[in-house]
């Protein structure tokens, strides 16, 4: 069960909310508005996708797709960056404007920062005809 | 049940014309490191076992799981760079 559902059952035990709202609420998180103003079921992306692309045929091309599953085990290994690594990590992540200290993350954290993810989606594109995409694929 | 993968395929240009071309069935390469891995495991095990007993904080049997969970979870992984003269794709299946 997510972060966000257990937030409402809590609040429904603790009559904070009605069930009419609580019910809303869950409804609201199942379902989640897509570009078109419809809805779709909320599901997991199953990869991340980056694409670059230029205007000519034979041109630089990228394109790379990463399983989210794979994100996610490579997270939980953060956790054996040893404390001197840590260090220099914060400090290059402090210089760059991101003032975040890893060794407070926690799964949780993790498992936030994946689901936000899946909603990202970037369109770049130049004068010159290139263009990124950085999105999440579904299947 | 996590199964890791069995199929990998690299494909690599460079100077335009020369190619290499390779599927590398995982399958047959396990069973081939099959005796490194056991001696591997075995070692692991005993690491663990002296890291356990000097009082190292993480828990390095996690560490091996989580080796095997991440390379698990690469099925699917796909890297494909073009230029005009090189090219590299990788393909995890």
């Amino acid at each position: 069960m997510s972060n966000e559902k257990k937030q409402i059952l809590e609040m429904l035990s603790q009559g904070k909310i009605s069930v009419q709202e609580a019910e809303n609420l869950l409804a609201a998180l199942g379902e989640k508005p897509n570009d078109n103003g419809g809805s779709v079921s909320a599901k997991e992306a199953k990869f991340l996708r980056i694409n670059v692309e230029t205007k000519e045929e034979d041109g630089d091309r990228v394109n790379i797709k990463i399983p989210i599953k794979f994100i996610k085990a490579g997270l939980k290994l953060t956790a054996f960056i040893p404390d001197s690594a840590y260090k220099h990590v914060n400090h290059a992540l402090e210089e760059n404007g991101i003032p975040l200290d890893l060794r407070n993350m926690k799964d949780a954290d993790f498992t936030d920062l994946i689901e936000a993810l899946q909603e990202m989606e970037i369109n770049v594109q130049s004068k010159e005809g290139e263009k990124v995409r950085i999105f999440c694929e579904y299947n | 049940m996590m199964t890791p993968p069995m199929l990998l395929k690299i494909a690599l240009a460079y100077d335009g014309h020369k190619r290499l071309n390779l599927w590398i069935p995982l399958l047959i390469l396990y069973i081939l490191l099959l005796p490194f891995i056991l001696i591997f495991l075995v070692i692991s095990i005993l690491a663990c076992f002296v890291l356990w007993i000097c009082g190292f904080g993480v828990n390095p049997f996690k560490f091996l799981f989580w080796l095997y969970d991440l390379w698990c979870s690469s099925k699917g992984l796909r890297i494909d760079v073009k230029s005009k003269n090189e090219k590299v794709f990788i393909l995890v299946i």
